[in-house]
């Protein structure tokens, strides 16, 4: 049974491309341009996916109330903020609310093709027996690529798709500086330098959470981030 | 020339406020002194009608003097002792001489006459080439040379027997008699003889002549005024009558005279100069006599006719008027103080439409000058009080003016320097004036600059936010069009629609830049950084990076990197940031091949870091503002957008870590300098 992704999305050129898109790769795909018809939607079935925008029409946050309902009707459903916003403030904001990722409008539709194959693997994985999974072991990181999860000292880390890669591809080959622009590629997004540098800050403060020495991600000046062992 | 001197030459206008003060204290003094002589006359007036209402007061005779017109009158000089009638003259040396030439001029008399107290005295000087003394065998009076005095009842014959004193007889109903009260003397000269007469005035009865009786042996000549005017005139004197008369009229500062008809003096009283003459500083005065009587004085001084110290006033400008019935005034220099003048007012009195006598009033102007001389003073110093004041006024109000006109001058500067810093409005100053509102206008000013600035700031934060979204519609439709199925051409217009669009989607992430800076800042942490350590990494980072360029990073002896001064509380992002953004700038001017030095230095309180590249120099102009948002000193910008936005982001960051930014020329004209200073401090800003 193919997928069923909601789109709330007030501009509706965006919500068609991306319905186009996602009904090319076999999705389900349902538009709804306000809160009001996306809650209605949702109260008939919950989609197995939400790409919600954060302004939508005169509600400046609707965006935000609609994750935070969905949210509370699910704890599962990958939700993915798509939002023209590009402030940390939003991003924390909508990541507080337990969304699964925050997009910027200007990423390409494949990234978020990517993003969206990825989250529905987890979720896949999170149900599977773990027997057959990945993982990858770097001294107190333990890292399982299928359920795209992580944990420092056998605790996990609640971390997002972008970051998981971000994680992924660093402590891959540790010891290896990986510049902003390969982890750019990695993490599937086309952003700027100072993008990374934050997201890098947010990982180091999400493991510092957990281990307050910790210190594996280092900054290589210039160049980029590598992971020391 | 500033303020303060415009208003100082200004202020040198009120000079024409004393100047003005002496004009009108010139036309006052004028008027005074014109008042004063028609006060004098007016005076001179009242008292000349009283006394004509006592025409004998005037006179001891008891006449009047209504015949007093005779040229040839005795005019009776006061004497200052009495005379001792000796023949000899030393008491007379004061008194002049009168003449007497017979109507054929080939005699002349000289004698003098004079009173003093009762006494009336006469000297004769009489010419005669032969003296033929008196014969009193012949007869007592009637042979030798002798001198017949007329007075007003008897004619008495003075005849001398020998040189010595004589003894005056008279005829009377043929007899002839002697005059004991008479004393005579007679002194033989060379070619004359002299006669000296003393008898009690009233025995004269008011008139005088004479005629001289000249015996030769061959005849007898007789010669004389007597003869010429067979009526005895009246003599005059100086009465003492007369003197009460006109005292009682008399006052300080005011000498009365009183002179016939035709001009001899018959009384005088007081002294024309005060008894207390108000004395200003002499300074003063004399400033003010110097200011005020230049020209009047001058002329007045020059005219040559003096004030009449003589008994005799016929020839006085004003004498000559009055004794024609008119009064009249004149002004003479002052004998005595040569800055001083006297008035002189003559002023006939009328007995029965005849002059009988000329009444002169003299008044120094003294009293006037003591009014001039104190409005004078007081103009003087209240023309320098307010000069003073006012001057000091202007240059109080002067300075006021220049210091707000200056603070203006530098809150403009300031919030020209500092963009932050707004024109702090006085408008709660009470002066609602020009200057007032040119603060209230400059403020405005400043604030619209501001506000402008702002909105250019926002300008490109909304643009971008705006852009964002028609630009996700190009993307996902482009993104969708690539699965379709496109002939190749198609393909290469969607290729260049791809390439167009993400060209876009950098200008606009380019102008965010600066927001997406400030909120990285805003949620910087500070850790201990090493700045060596980071400036050796990222000068080896930058040497690939840019391949064009030269790098060099100086000031780090090696093995002293982890020494603790090169450790510094920052945010090492940033920096990074900040140093991207300075060699990239670097880099861009430097010429190929050309070199970008990096220098360090740490010292105890700071961290400096200098990068220096070759290449075009900055604009003079441009130097204080290139660290302003959206300036930019580029001419031509390449492939990538260039909005001004790098070296802002550089100060944004340096005043994030509380340092401060530089850029310069090199001394040697060569390249530009960027200068780097951060502060070690102990409290992290977060």
């Amino acid at each position: 049974m193919a997928k069923h992704i909601a789109i709330v999305e007030d501009e509706i050129s965006i919500a068609q491309n991306y319905r186009d898109a996602f009904m090319q790769q076999g999705y389900d795909v349902s538009l709804y341009a306000d809160r009001q018809a996306a809650m209605q939607g949702f109260d008939q079935r919950l989609p197995d996916l939400a790409l919600i925008d954060i302004g939508l029409g005169e509600e400046i946050e609707g965006g935000f109330d609609l994750c935070r309902d969905l949210r509370s009707r699910s704890k599962t459903l990958p939700i993915v903020f798509l939002s023209a916003r590009e402030s940390e403030f939003d991003k924390v904001s909508g990541l507080r609310l337990g969304a699964d990722d925050y997009l910027t409008k200007d990423i390409s539709l494949p990234h978020v093709m990517a993003r969206i194959v990825a989250l529905f693997r987890r979720i896949e994985a999170l149900t599977q027996p773990e027997a057959q999974e990945e993982i990858i072991e770097r001294g107190k990181l333990s890292l399982n690529k299928a359920r795209m999860t992580v944990a420092w000292d056998n605790q996990p880390l609640d971390i997002t798709v972008t970051e998981f890669w971000i994680i992924r591809d660093l402590a891959r080959y540790p010891g290896q500086v990986k510049s902003r622009q390969q982890l750019m590629e990695a993490a599937n997004v086309m952003l700027d330098d100072n993008t990374i540098t934050s997201h890098i800050k947010r990982i180091r403060k999400k493991f510092q959470h957990i281990d307050a020495g910790f210190d594996a991600i280092k900054t290589a000046y210039g160049l980029g981030y590598r992971w020391h062992v | 020339m500033n303020l303060n001197k415009q208003l100082v030459c200004v202020s040198l206008l009120l000079v024409s406020l004393p100047w003005a003060g002496c004009q009108y204290l010139k036309e006052m003094d004028h008027s005074l002194r014109e008042n004063q002589a028609a006060n004098l006359q007016a005076a001179s007036q009242v008292i000349s009608q009283v006394l004509a209402k006592k025409p004998d007061m005037l006179s001891s005779h008891g006449q009047g003097l209504t015949t007093v017109t005779d040229k040839n009158a005795f005019y009776c000089y006061p004497l200052d002792a009495p005379v001792w009638a000796d023949g000899y003259d030393e008491e007379w040396s004061e008194i002049p001489w009168s003449h007497y030439q017979s109507p054929e001029g080939s005699q002349s008399i000289r004698y003098r006459c004079g009173t003093s107290g009762n006494q009336l005295a006469l000297f004769f000087s009489v010419p005669d080439q032969q003296v033929i003394y008196n014969n009193p065998v012949q007869s007592l009076a009637s042979n030798g040379d002798r001198l017949l005095l007329a007075t007003g009842d008897q004619n008495y014959i003075f005849t001398a027997v020998a040189p010595g004193s004589l003894t005056a007889r008279y005829f009377k109903n043929g007899s002839t008699y002697r005059e004991s009260r008479i004393d005579a003397s007679w002194a033989d000269l060379k070619d004359g003889y002299q006669l000296e007469i003393s008898m009690p005035l009233a025995l004269a009865q008011g008139r005088l002549s004479f005629q001289v009786i000249d015996e030769s042996p061959q005849t007898t000549v007789r010669y004389g005024p007597l003869l010429e005017q067979p009526e005895i005139p009246w003599f005059i004197y100086q009465s003492d009558a007369a003197k009460q008369a006109i005292a009682a009229f008399s006052q300080p500062g005011l000498r009365l005279r009183l002179t016939s008809p035709n001009g001899w003096l018959i009384a005088t009283s007081g002294s024309p100069q005060p008894q207390n003459p108000p004395q200003a500083h002499w300074l003063l005065s004399k400033l003010y006599r110097a200011l005020l009587f230049s020209s009047d004085y001058q002329q007045k001084r020059a005219s040559d006719s003096t004030i009449n110290s003589a008994v005799n006033y016929a020839n006085q400008p004003e004498f000559s008027q009055a004794s024609e019935g008119l009064a009249s005034s004149h002004w003479y220099p002052d004998p005595q103080r040569s800055d001083h003048l006297i008035l002189s007012t003559a002023t006939p009195v009328l007995y029965q439409g005849n002059v009988i006598a000329v009444l002169i009033a003299e008044q120094s102007s003294e009293q006037t000058a003591a009014l001039t001389d104190r409005a004078f003073s007081r103009l003087f110093l209240m023309s320098v009080a307010i000069i003073g004041l006012t001057a000091l006024a202007l240059l109080g109000y002067a300075n006021w003016l220049t210091w707000r006109i200056r603070r203006l001058h530098q809150s403009t500067q300031q919030a020209l320097a500092d963009q932050d810093k707004l024109i702090a409005d006085h408008s709660t100053s009470r002066a609602n004036d020009e200057i007032d509102q040119l603060t209230h206008s400059y403020a405005e000013l400043m604030k619209r600059i501001h506000e402008y600035t702002d909105y250019l700031q926002t300008l490109a934060r909304k643009l971008s936010h705006e852009l964002r979204t028609p630009l996700a519609i190009i993307h996902s439709s482009l993104d969708n069009l690539s699965n379709q199925p496109l002939d190749e051409k198609s393909q290469v217009y969607q290729q260049r629609a791809k390439d167009g669009a993400l060209r876009l989607g950098s200008i606009i992430s380019a102008m965010s830049e600066a927001r997406r800076v400030e909120e990285s800042i805003e949620q910087a942490e500070l850790e201990p950084v090493n700045i060596a350590a980071l400036l050796e990494e990222i000068t080896a980072a930058y040497r690939d990076s840019y391949p064009t360029s030269h790098f060099t990073l100086t000031g780090i002896e090696p093995g002293m990197i982890d020494r603790p001064e090169n450790t510094l509380l920052a945010a090492p992002e940033l920096l990074v940031q900040m140093l991207d953004k300075l060699i990239d700038n670097a880099s861009s001017f430097t010429p190929p091949n050309g070199k970008i030095e990096i220098t360090y230095q740490a010292s105890s309180d700071t961290i400096g870091i200098d990068i220096s590249n070759d290449g075009p120099l900055l604009p003079e102009a441009m130097q204080s503002q290139l660290f302003d948002n959206l300036v930019s000193v580029r001419e031509a910008s390449g492939d990538k957008p260039h909005l001004g936005l790098g070296l802002y982001i550089v100060d944004l960051i340096v005043k994030f870590h509380g340092g401060d930014i530089s850029a310069n020329n090199r001394s040697d004209k060569s390249g530009v300098i960027f200068s780097v200073r951060l502060p070690r401090r102990e409290i992290a800003i977060l």
